[in-house]
Formats: structure tokens, sequence, C-alpha cells
């Protein structure tokens, strides 16, 4: 147990210290949508409905002389019966307050020039579409006795005489109000009368057609199913041929037989198609929406031979979507064949071009052909890219410039710019992804360099501040946590090295104030963190010597900043236990970058104890590496033995701490959300250490030829007992009855529990 | 004898006597509370067709029989996903239509049919605010339904679902929401409960989820067999069936309590191997067309009847019934009731 007793204690502390890390978010770029039909800006609203909201809005600004549009959108659309009630009762005198919307200025307005009829005409509107949305809902029943919203109704109809009818300014909107009450109160005949009497006199082309949908609806109600039809369709009112929420897939057939080329139906075809895309990257269960893919499927299949449909691209890209979303790439891309020769724009254009590179990718066998194709297409996207951005509003890009380039800042930052999103979907998606498929192939190189400008050419692009300033100017800080003499727990913000005087004699851990959030957590970091050290090196060659254009077009847009790679190169150098190369690669590694790295090395790779700091954080890999290298020169050099048995058993300690309590010799992440960086500690390397620690410490033991270099050694490993009782009369074991009456007397009394 | 030790023996029988006399006063309640329950304060029967037209004779049948409360049944609730709504929605469908206006002098109780599917398509929701939606839209509607076809003062409405363990919490918050607004206009709120169910509540003393959400409870004494199963007697109603879920039945939870029992019938086929192959009616039963038609594997008809013997012994077991009690037959059909004479309708509404 007594041996044990370190192990669990180092075990222990190791939890702490594991969440020192570059970042526990943890992004994939499955979070990136590619399927699009329309802008990612696009909304039904702005194109249909909003068409008549804005007209009207226009409309009233007229009649009433307000110039508040917002007030006026507010006032008329957004506020409610209440809200309405209030004004209405207040502008009778009723003792009323005027109730939430006294602040707003169209209303006001209204109240100052006692403009009534403007009033009754909104708050009838405001009865009549309370009345509609019960109505409309299938809990409604219609019973012929006067309820309370009928008597209301009833109320509004009456109020609206002729005066009201043939007034100057608000005569339409009194014609279209008496319609609509006369329809909710069941009164057909009088719809289609009124209709008869007033369709010439409504000037205002709006209010004209939404009356006629009135007339539609009373058809509909008659039975007379065609007719209603067909004036929705011209009208563009697709809630009235739906029924009350309906599901996509009956939306989308009744949408098509009615009307097949409408907007509405684009709209509701990329909603759902974004909710797949979203769906694939979700590890949540499946929404019930998704399950309706076939039904989708099948109406798209229709769609695409059906003669009324002029826009068949649309309809083949959202099959292809579906069949993607069912594991179905090859299908999806014989689906997508001649999409563009339809009747498309180059919009719908470049979004077939771009869904079928990410297909083919996804399908395609890697050679050489398939090689420059892709990076054809690359360099396509990446122009694209370069629109994209030029089109984007000042604001919009000064948003973009400020965001952090942590994973959501990410998201955040490509939503406006569609290629980026899609590109890094293409490129950095998983094993499907075309970097993972130019590495499965051995072309490894080629696989990094488009990664690298993939992920990176955005932040030169959009000329971002945060990151910028990240790399270049501002060094990490680091709270450290540590329980102090008064048995405490403390935190304190360190930040030089003398600071960690405090620590001497405590445990603690620390915790990095992260500065740069994206260079050691994204998809290219954690490809190239997978790769051998030799990879990456004639990577940084063909940095340093590009071999052909595409090299040197690549390297342009990537990050190829010396201390970045060479840090990286020689970690994983490290990692494999080639010190002299880590060496050579960490000496290229400026000291300034290393105060910036969220990562800071505060223990000592040699000692045995873990609340033992560094004596130097600055170069401390190059250092390690550096140490590394001549014990193993020693250890095969050496003439004297016990020379070359101190020094194994100095390598076995540093070998077991570069994976272990130093695991950021070997990597850069540990603790949770490992999901796609490696955990060294979990990997062939970190097992191979540990064996080749464990047999040259044993093989170091039987190296060693005297007593008094046995003595160093059990003194070093702790082992004071064995010291004690095996070497009483070395000069160590003098030294630490001098100078460690701990250690002595705890090899005497087991109750003593530390040195 | 010596004074004291008469005093003793006198003293000694009067509290032998005091204890019989104890023992027969309890052994008394005991006797009543078993074998002769209360008589019922109301008579009821159920309408579950989806045309209010009663006959003639069942119009008749109802007077001759006293009948004074109507449980009509307005709609059920299905899952909306079943016609293209939202998966989480719920949608009444199969609304009655009256041919009649509802009888004035009988005190009418609307009944809505919940179907279990519905439940499982609300608890699909995260928003906890629909059931309270849902209980608004549900009462509006039933309010106007009445006031159309009926116009007396609602008293009370009845929700019926064969609820399992695993929907029990979301109906019953349904029914804790409807049942608040229900009292506010004053109205009471009474809830069906299967045989089954009765092992389904009362587990929590301490928890409200727990506490049946309904002012009054009906326990259905019907459809107690399985209907697939060849080796039972009857489906509809077997007194031997009945026993076992008496047992699990906890007072406590269970405080006001109506009951009802079938008078129905219907036939169900099997093929020759015993599978079960359908439901027949008992109108197509009666009409002999049971056979006409007929599905190639079916083999036997074993016509299943709520039996009057059945009947008057589960009414006789039953410990709950309070001398405020409902009994109510299911359901409006002369052609069902026809087979019961006046004698035995009487005997099930005199308990």
């Amino acid at each position: 147990m007594k041996k044990l007793k370190p192990f669990i204690l180092a075990s222990l502390l190791t939890l702490p210290l594991g969440v020192l890390a570059c970042g526990p978010f943890v992004f994939t770029a499955s979070d990136y949508r590619i399927y699009r039909i329309v802008p990612n800006s696009w909304s039904l609203p702005t194109i249909v409905h909003d068409d008549f909201e804005t007209k009207n809005i226009i409309l009233w600004s007229q009649q009433t002389g307000c110039k508040d549009t917002a007030d006026i959108r507010r006032a008329v659309y957004e506020g409610s019966l209440a809200d309405w009630e209030a004004v209405y009762r207040y502008m009778k005198d009723d003792g009323n307050e005027l109730g939430p919307l006294s602040k707003n200025r169209f209303v006001r307005d209204l109240v100052k020039k006692n403009d009534m009829r403007a009033v009754e005409v909104l708050y009838g509107s405001k009865r009549y579409e309370t009345i509609r949305n019960m109505q409309r809902s299938p809990w409604y029943y219609d019973s012929h006795i006067e309820t309370d919203d009928k008597v209301g109704l009833m109320e509004t109809y009456r109020l609206i005489d002729n005066g009201r009818l043939n007034d100057k300014r608000y005569g339409d909107r009194f014609k279209f109000l008496a319609m609509k009450c006369a329809w909710a109160l069941g009164e057909d005949a009088t719809v289609l009368l009124m209709w008869e009497k007033f369709q010439k006199s409504i000037k205002f082309k709006p209010i004209r057609y939404q009356a006629e949908d009135y007339v539609a609806r009373t058809f509909e109600r008659m039975g007379l199913q065609r007719l209603a039809d067909s004036i929705y369709s011209s009208n563009c009112n697709y809630t009235e041929l739906l029924p009350y929420n309906a599901s996509t897939p009956t939306a989308l057939k009744i949408l098509l037989q009615h009307v097949p080329n409408s907007l509405e139906l684009t709209y509701r075809l990329q909603k759902y198609i974004s909710f797949l895309d979203r769906e694939q990257a979700s590890s949540w269960p499946a929404d019930p929406e998704t399950a309706k893919t076939d039904s989708v499927l099948a109406i798209a299949r229709g769609a695409i031979v059906n003669p009324k449909v002029h826009n068949k691209t649309q309809w083949r890209y959202a099959a292809a979507c579906i069949l993607d979303y069912h594991g179905k790439p090859k299908e999806a891309l014989s689906m997508l064949k001649g999409a563009e020769n339809g009747e498309c724009d180059k919009f719908m254009r470049n979004s077939v071009r771009i869904l079928r590179f990410y297909l083919r990718t996804k399908t395609a066998t890697v050679n050489d052909i398939f090689e420059r194709w892709a990076i054809g297409e690359v360099k396509w996207m990446h122009d694209e890219l370069k629109q994209e951005w030029r089109q984007l509003s000042d604001e919009k890009k000064d948003e973009i410039k400020k965001t952090d380039g942590s994973p959501w800042g990410k998201i955040v930052m490509t939503d406006d710019l569609y290629c980026q999103g899609a590109l890094c979907r293409i490129v950095l998606d998983g094993t499907t992804g075309l970097a993972a498929k130019l590495a499965a192939a051995g072309r490894s190189v080629r696989a990094l360099q488009i990664a690298n400008m993939t992920e990176n050419w955005i932040f030169e692009l959009t000329d971002n501040d945060v990151l910028k300033k990240v790399r270049t100017t501002t060094d990490s800080t680091y709270w450290v946590y540590f329980t102090g003499s008064d048995g405490k727990y403390h935190s304190e913000y360190i930040n030089t090295r003398s600071d960690t005087a405090m620590l001497d004699g405590h445990d603690f851990h620390i915790w990095s104030e992260r500065k740069n959030w994206h260079d050691y957590n994204n998809p290219m970091f954690e490809l190239a963190d997978r790769m051998t050290a030799s990879t990456l090196e004639r990577y940084r060659e063909t940095m340093l010597h590009p071999q052909n254009n595409i090299d040197r077009w690549l390297n342009s847009h990537s990050y190829t900043d010396r201390d970045y790679w060479e840090d990286i190169i020689g970690t994983h150098y490290l990692r494999e236990r080639n010190y002299k190369a880590a060496a050579t690669h960490l000496k290229m590694v400026s000291p300034t970058y290393q105060r910036r790295m969220n990562l800071r090395c505060w223990l000592n790779p040699f000692s045995i104890d873990r609340s033992s700091p560094s004596l130097d954080s600055t170069c401390y890999k190059l250092h390690f590496a550096l140490r590394m290298d001549s014990l193993e020169q020693a250890m095969l050099h050496e003439q004297d033995a016990d020379a070359r048995g101190l020094a194994m058993l100095e390598y076995s300690i540093g070998l077991q701490n570069s994976f272990g309590n130093c695991w950021w010799l070997t990597s850069y992440q540990k603790g949770w959300n490992l999901a796609k960086l490696i955990d060294i500690t979990e990997t062939p390397y970190a097992r191979q250490a540990e064996l080749a620690s464990n047999h040259l410490r044993i093989k170091a033991i039987h190296t060693l030829k005297t007593d008094e270099a046995r003595a160093r050694y059990y003194a070093r490993i702790g082992h004071y007992r064995k010291l004690r009782l095996r070497y009483p009369n070395s000069e160590t074991a003098r030294q630490y009855a001098l100078v460690c009456d701990g250690g002595w007397m705890y090899s005497k009394n087991r109750k003593i529990k530390k040195s | 004898m010596p004074q004291h030790t008469l005093e003793r023996l006198y003293l000694c029988s009067m509290k032998q006597l005091t204890l019989l006399l104890a023992f027969v006063l309890l052994a008394s309640c005991h006797t009543n509370k078993g074998k002769d329950p209360a008589a019922p304060a109301h008579r009821g029967i159920y309408h579950w067709k989806t045309t209010y037209n009663p006959s003639q004779w069942e119009r008749d049948w109802m007077k001759e029989h006293k009948i004074d409360r109507l449980y009509v049944k307005l709609f059920d609730v299905e899952p909306g996903a079943k016609h293209g709504y939202d998966d989480w929605s719920m949608v009444p469908v199969a609304t009655t239509s009256f041919r009649q206006k509802l009888p004035k002098e009988l005190d009418v109780v609307p009944v809505v049919y919940i179907t279990v599917e519905a439940i499982r398509a609300l608890e699909q929701s995260s928003d906890y605010n629909l059931s309270s939606r849902y209980a608004e839209m549900m009462v509006t509607r039933i309010e106007r339904m009445m006031a159309e076809h009926w116009g007396g003062t609602l008293k009370e409405v009845q929700f019926d679902c064969d609820w399992t363990w695993n929907t029990r919490d979301v109906y019953f918050l349904l029914c804790q929401r409807v049942k608040s607004i229900l009292h506010e206009k004053g109205i009471r709120l009474s809830g069906t409960l299967r045989l089954h169910q009765l092992s389904q509540v009362g587990y929590d003393y301490e928890s409200e989820d727990d506490e049946i959400p309904f002012d009054r409870s009906l326990l259905m004494c019907y459809n107690t067999g399985r209907i697939g199963d060849a080796n039972i007697k009857n489906s509809i109603l077997d007194f031997n069936d009945v026993t076992p879920y008496l047992k699990r039945y906890k007072k406590d939870f269970l405080p006001c309590c109506d009951v009802a029992y079938p008078v129905y019938g219907w036939g169900v086929a099997f093929d020759e191997e015993g599978y079960f192959v359908r439901l027949i009616n008992s109108h197509t039963l009666a009409e002999g067309k049971a056979w006409k038609e007929a599905p190639v594997r079916q083999a036997a008809i074993r016509e299943d009847w709520g039996e009057p013997a059945d009947i008057v012994k589960t009414q006789t077991a039953l410990p709950m019934l309070d001398n405020k009690h409902t009994t109510i037959l299911f359901h409006l059909d002369s052609l069902n009731l026809s087979k019961y004479s006046h004698e035995e309708i009487e005997t099930f509404y005199s308990r």
C-alpha cells in the first residue's frame, strides 16, 4: 500500500491538471451548412407577405400623414386587440388610459388629430383577426348562438354605414372590413354581393387582392373549391390553401398542386433541407419531422417530372439533399445530373456545383485527376467567397472582423459567407471530407495544405482583428489555484515566472486564461495532430520551398507562421521520442511565441514530485529535448557504468513524465471534450513510452556498479526506506539524513506519511 | 353467593354484552357495505354514437327507467399528425352531429374521449403551457357545443381515456388544467377509470401528481377481458376477471365514485386455431350478417354480452359506492337495450 500511495496521489493530482488545455470546445466541420436553394438572408416574409405589409404601411402613412413607418408597423401589425381596444375607448372618451400604444407615434398622431375613423378600422380589424384565428383552429366549433365573439363582430359590422363605406380616406378599408366581417359571420351571399358592388370602387390594389381572397374563401365554403383555388393561387395566399399547422409533406403537396412555381414552395423546401442539414450534425435523436423524408422525396420526384413545374432544379437539388441525408451520396449525385441545364439562375447553378463537389468528394476514389479537379473547385469557391465578402455591408464586415475566432464565433462569422462554410464542410468534414480522403490516400501534405487554406484564409480575407492580435501581441495569462499554508484554497493571477515562488511546497494547478481560441482548436489542427512528425516536416518543407504553382497558391492563403509549425513539428518529434530532431525544430520557436501560447509548462519533467516547478518555462520543450538527447547519448556512449545507469534512470523519468504529468510536452490538449484531438495518454506512443520507461529503470539498477550510485538511484525515485536499509553508510543516505528529516523519519516510522 | 361475586358477574356480563353489541354492530355495518350498497342517487346512460338522434323507443325507455342523467360523447381527441397537423398537436375528430336537441329535462354530461395516442403526441412537446392551451380550447369547444345543442346549465364534464402508466402524468396534467378552468365556472370534472387503471393510482400518498385529478371518478366495469383471447368466457364482463382488480383499489384515492355497467354486446370472430380475426358489432349479429362476406379465416364466433348475472355480482362486490353515486349503463341503443328485460334494467339501476 505504501508503494501505491505516491501513484494514487499522483493520479489524483493529474485530474485537476488535466484541464490545463487549449480549449474545451470541440468544433466540427459538420456544424457548417451546405444545402441551399436560396440565400441565407432570404426569407419568405421579405418576398411575399412583406409586399402587402409594406404597401399597406405606406398607405397608412399617406392617409394619416405619419412618417414613422416603423411605428406604423408596430401599431398595425404587432398591436393586440386589447391594445387597440384601449385606444378606441380612450378616443371615445370612456375615461380609459391610452394603454400600451401610448408611446407609439402613429397612435399619438391619430389621437392628436382625433382620427376616429382610422381607429375604428384598426380596432375592427383586430377584432376580426382574433375571431379568425379562433376559427382557423380545428378546435373551433361553429355555433349558431350568439357568442361573445360574434356579438363583437356584429357590432363592428353594424358600425360600417354608408358614410364609412364612402369615406374618402378610409372607404377602401371599411369596404374590406365589412367583407371580412360578413364572411366571419357566415353571410356568404352578402360577401358575394358586396364584392359585386365594391370591386370596382376599391382603388388600392393590394386591398382589392385581399378582398378577393375572401371571395375565394366564400366559394370554398360553398363547395366551389376550384373557383376558390384559382383566386388563392393568383393572389399568392398560401395560408388559406394549407390546413392549420400543416406538416411539410402536406404543405408541399398542396402547394405543388395549386401553385407549383410559387416562392412559398421554395421557401418551404429550403426550410426543410436546412432542417436535414442541421440534423446531420446533431447528436440528438432525429426529430419526427425528418422521418418524413420519404414523403418529401416522393413529392420531389413527382415535381421533377411535372410539366407544370418550371424550377425543376430546386426539386432535383432538394431530392439530392434527401438522398444524401439517407446516406446515398451516389444516388444523390446522379439526381443532380443535368440540374443546371434546367431553368435556373447563376445562384442556383452555383449551389448545384457546390453540392456536386461535396457529393463527389464523398464518393470519389482519390487519384491525380480527382485531386486536380478538386483543387480547381476549391479555387473557384475561393473566388466566390471573395465576391461574397465584397457584397457584405460595411456593418456586417465590421462585425465579422471583431469575432474572436472561437468555434461559435466562426459559425457566426460564416453565416453570411456561404462559400466559407460550404468549403469547410467539403474539405474538413470527418472522414468523408476532402482533406481526410487525401490523407487516407497517402496525400497527406496536400491534405494539410488544403485544410490549412480552408481553415485559415477566412481570417486573412476578413482581416480579423481579434485573431491577429492574439497571434502577434497578446501574452497569455494564467490563474493558479493552490492550497496555501493556511490550508485554504487560493486562486491568484500570475503573469511572470517569479510569481511561482508562492507555489513552492504547495499542491497547485493552473488554468490558462485563453487568448487564442482558434489555432489549437480547429479541424485543420486536428488533422495535423494525427499526422507523423515527418509528414509535418514535409509540409513545412513545401511552405519553405514550394514545388509548383498550386503549392505557392495554397501557401499564400494558409497560416504558415514559423513558430506555430515548428512548435507542432517539435512536439510531434517529442511524441515520437526523436529528441535530436525535436530540438532542431524547437530551437526555431521564439520565446515570445511561447509566452503567447495557451499552454504553459510548469512542472519539472525530471521530477517524480508533481509539486516541483520547472526551472525554465520559456524554452521548456527545447530544454527537455536537449536534455533527453544528451541522456540518450550518455546511455549509449558513457564509459562509466554508474553514469550510464543514472542517465537511464533520468531518461526513464523524463520519458514517463512527457506522456503523463507533463503531457504538454507531447500534446496540446487534455481533459474534457477530447472527442477530436488526441488524448496522448491513450495513444500507442504513451503505452510504448511507459514500457520503455519501466524497462530502462530495471536496466538501470542492473547497470549500476557501486553502492553509492544505487543509493542515488533509490533516493532519486523516492524509495527512502530501501536507501536507509540497504545503503545506510552511503554519502547519499547521510545527506538525506541531514537535510531531509521527514524522509528519513518516514523510513523509520510509517505513521509519518510524507517526506 | 357473596355480593362482590355477583357484582363481578354482573360487570363481567355487561362487558361481554357491550363487546357482543359492538361486534354485531360492526358485522352489520360490514354486511351492509359489502352486500347491500345504497341505491344510486342518479340513473344515467351513455350516448356513444356520432349522430345524436334517439328513436322514440329510446326516448320512452329513458322515461320508463327514470333516467335523469345523459352522458353524451361530443368528440374524440386524436393526434394532429394523423390529420396533417404538427406531431405534438391534438385535434378533435368524430364530432357528434345533433339531429335533435338534447333533452332539457335531463342533466346532460358532455363526454370527451381522448385517445392515448393523442396524449403521447402531447408528450412530445416541450412546451409546458401546451396543456393549458388545449384545456382552454377543449372547454370552449364543449361549452359552445352544449350551448348550441342543449342550453341547460352545465354542471359536469367527463373525460374518458385509456391512459397507461407511461401516459398518466401528461393526461393528469391536462385534466388538472381543465379542472381548474371548469371550477372557475362552477363545473366539476369527472373522469373514467378502467379497472386496470385502479392499480396505477395511489402509490405516492405525498405526491400531488399521484392524485386523481377528477372531482368524481367513474369506474368502468366493462371490457374486462382481452378481446383477442379465445380462452376467456366473456370479453365484455366476467365477474371472475373483475375481482383481482378490485383488490388493488385504494379507497383514499377514490372518495367519490360512480359506476358504469355494460348493456351491449359484440361478436368476436376467431380462426380455426383460435386466433382473433375481427370484431362484429351487435347490429351485424342481429341482422344475421356475421357470416356474410366474412373473411375466409373466420371459423367461429363468440357472442359476448354484458350478462345480468355478472353485472349483479360485480355490483355486490364493489366497495366504493357512496349514496350520491350515479349508476350508468353503456349505452343508449335500442337494439342492445331490448335484449334486457325491464326487471333486469331496474335491478342494475337499483344498486
